[in-house]
């Protein structure tokens, strides 16, 4: 399988449950910190890759790993994933993200499901800002542009 | 018992696999057949060119044509002139509408060698007339002026009598006072015979009278899903098969190739850039479902190193876009050209589901890129998905957040073997069927799999404290792993 993607360009390699698990939390918390600010707040994503957003990011990064662990991340933790957002963020800085994207369009977003998927991944605490922010872009749905 | 028919086809089934006694080329062929709103329209031309059809197909039953409006009121000459075109045509009897003020026509044809019948009640040349297509005879007096019409039409030499749209019990009363038989049409049980449009009766006619006919098939249906089948094989490649077609022996190809000049400029197949390959040999078939950013990424890079690709989404325009156009992606970096990605069938779910018999055990992989909160909802619209894998085929999820499993192995089976994909990948979406790759990641994406590789070894120790998700991010990578039981 890996051969076939890598072949077509996408570089691909195979990993076990438990490094996939981590890799599924971190794609997940990027998910989490890039798509519902950029749908709140209609920009593309390289713009909070800068630093007037780190504070921002900080915030939502800090939330999902506290309520994956239970408790708050160390330091060291957080600033990976911090870091690993603005990567990924300013990797694809020309992008709207899939749920702007599905804000203008007017379609339902994927924000419930990866608040379900962090569930799934055996996330134990509550995500208020996250929560918070679903009924921003919810509310932004209703403004016509 | 009669039917109308209008053509050689229905005349010979009618024929030869029917009971049917009475074929009845009826001027409903105005209706049925021909488009027109009525059966006004309808000429001795019209009736002329199929009564000649159906002659030539009925081979058993009694043959009788409609004459039809305007060719035998004026005069008594003038009916037999009509007739005898029809049954120069190859009828054996001709019909006529009308009650007493008609019975100077039939004595005519009667004395003319040519037998007649007659058509009281709903007579439908002259509904207007009438006041629509309704019941008639429904009051005594008029119930008693159709007795009159039946007799007389029978003194004057009818041979049968077509009974339409008359109440039950005044239908009887005609059949029990002539000595000729009564054919009746939404006029109950009790005439000798009964008479039905067969495409009223076969779902072939939409404005069918639901009081006067019945349904007694659908080939309306039947036809319709065959059209979709063959619109879906066409499309997808299907058909036509080799059994269905021609081809040169390979002396002949070369003759023919090298016989003729080469194409105009302008006529030659789209540019496609240097890195379109064909399709190889060993091609892989791959489904994928969902072909949004990531699903149509997979789908191009998969097509252009020559697999064969089929991609089901339900956004219509974006289907159509990529079967007419091909799956197009402008590679990141200035003065990209837009590439189109070959051996891409695009359908929508319908399309995918009415082509299911030709993909039974047909793809090596399926990939599932569906939106994250609507994998389920996607699957169910294909449920001959889990037919169409070849049985070891890997099921590859690329979703956003964590892949709903059980809506998975309920569209699979539970022995499926699921791999979640990780991926960063995305595409901007420009135009139905037609994608940007953005910046970064395009140029990280062509990394060679050696650096993939080089991520396993020791000394690559300090960057996996980063992580495997930031080198994923990095390298615009994807971390792929087989899904197991949490």
């Amino acid at each position: 399988m890996c051969a076939l993607l890598s072949e077509a360009g996408i570089a691909s390699r195979a990993c076990k449950a438990a490094e996939a698990h981590e890799a599924a939390w971190g794609k997940l918390v990027v998910n989490l910190a890039i798509n519902p600010l950029t749908a709140a707040m209609g920009v593309t994503n390289g713009v909070i890759a800068g630093d007037a957003w780190r504070p921002a990011v900080t915030s939502l990064v800090r939330e999902a790993l506290a309520a994956r662990r239970g408790s708050a991340p160390g330091a060291e933790e957080l600033q990976r994933h911090v870091e690993s957002v603005v990567q990924v963020a300013r990797a694809t800085q020309a992008n709207t993200s899939s749920m702007l994207q599905d804000v203008r369009r007017g379609a339902a977003t994927e924000h419930e499901h990866l608040l379900w998927s962090a569930r799934q991944l055996d996330a134990k605490g509550d995500m208020p800002l996250q929560h918070f922010l679903k009924e921003l872009v919810s509310a932004r749905q209703s403004i016509k542009v | 018992m009669q039917v109308t028919a209008y053509d050689y086809p229905t005349a010979q089934l009618i024929s030869a696999r029917s009971e049917v006694d009475i074929i009845l080329v009826g001027d409903s062929v105005g209706m049925t057949t021909l488009g027109y709103a009525s059966t006004v329209p309808v000429t001795m031309e019209d009736m002329e060119h199929h009564a000649r059809a159906v002659a030539r197909g009925a081979q058993r039953p009694f043959l009788v044509g409609d004459l039809p409006f305007g060719s035998y009121e004026q005069s008594e000459a003038q009916a037999v002139a009509s007739a005898v075109r029809l049954l120069k045509c190859g009828m054996e009897s001709v019909k006529l509408e009308g009650g007493r003020d008609m019975a100077k026509q039939v004595r005519a044809l009667d004395a003319a060698g040519i037998s007649v019948l007659g058509h009281i009640g709903l007579t439908p040349q002259t509904a207007v007339k009438l006041g629509g297509y309704g019941y008639q005879g429904k009051t005594a007096k008029a119930a008693v002026r159709l007795v009159d019409d039946a007799l007389a039409l029978q003194e004057a030499g009818a041979v049968a009598l077509v009974v339409e749209c008359v109440p039950s019990e005044v239908a009887a009363e005609i059949g029990a006072r002539l000595r000729i038989p009564t054919i009746g049409i939404g006029s109950g049980k009790r005439t000798s015979g009964q008479v039905l449009v067969l495409h009223d009766m076969i779902g072939l006619y939409a404005h069918a009278s639901p009081k006067l006919s019945k349904r007694f098939t659908n080939v309306s249906d039947a036809i319709a899903a065959a059209l979709a089948t063959y619109t879906a094989e066409v499309r997808g490649g299907a058909f036509p098969a080799p059994e269905n077609s021609c081809a040169l022996a390979p002396a002949e190809l070369a003759a023919f190739q090298a016989a003729l000049p080469p194409r105009p400029v302008g006529e030659q197949a789209p540019e496609r850039d240097a890195k379109s390959a064909p399709r190889r040999p060993d091609a892989k078939r791959v489904l994928v479902v969902g072909a949004g950013a990531v699903g149509s990424l997979f789908a191009f890079r998969l097509a252009r190193v020559g697999h064969d690709i089929t991609v089901v989404d339900e956004w219509a325009a974006h289907v159509e876009a990529v079967r007419r156009r091909g799956l197009t992606l402008t590679e990141a970096g200035a003065g990209a050209k837009p590439a189109v990605a070959e051996h891409v069938e695009a359908l929508t779910p319908a399309e995918f589901e009415a082509s299911a018999a030709q993909r039974a055990s047909t793809y090596d992989v399926v990939i599932v890129a569906t939106k994250g909160g609507k994998t389920e909802e996607a699957l169910a619209r294909v449920p001959s998905v889990a037919k169409s894998r070849r049985p070891s085929a890997p099921v590859v999820v690329a979703v956003n957040g964590v892949p709903n499993r059980e809506a998975l192995q309920k569209a699979f089976g539970g022995a499926a073997p699921l791999v979640h994909a990780i991926t960063y990948n995305g595409a901007l979406l420009s135009a139905p069927g037609t994608w940007h790759s953005p910046a970064d990641l395009a140029c990280q994406l062509t990394s060679p799999r050696r650096r993939g590789v080089a991520h396993r070894r020791r000394r690559d120790a300090p960057r996996r404290r980063l992580g495997g998700v930031v080198r994923a991010a990095e390298r615009g990578g994807h971390c792929v792993a087989r899904m197991q039981g949490r």
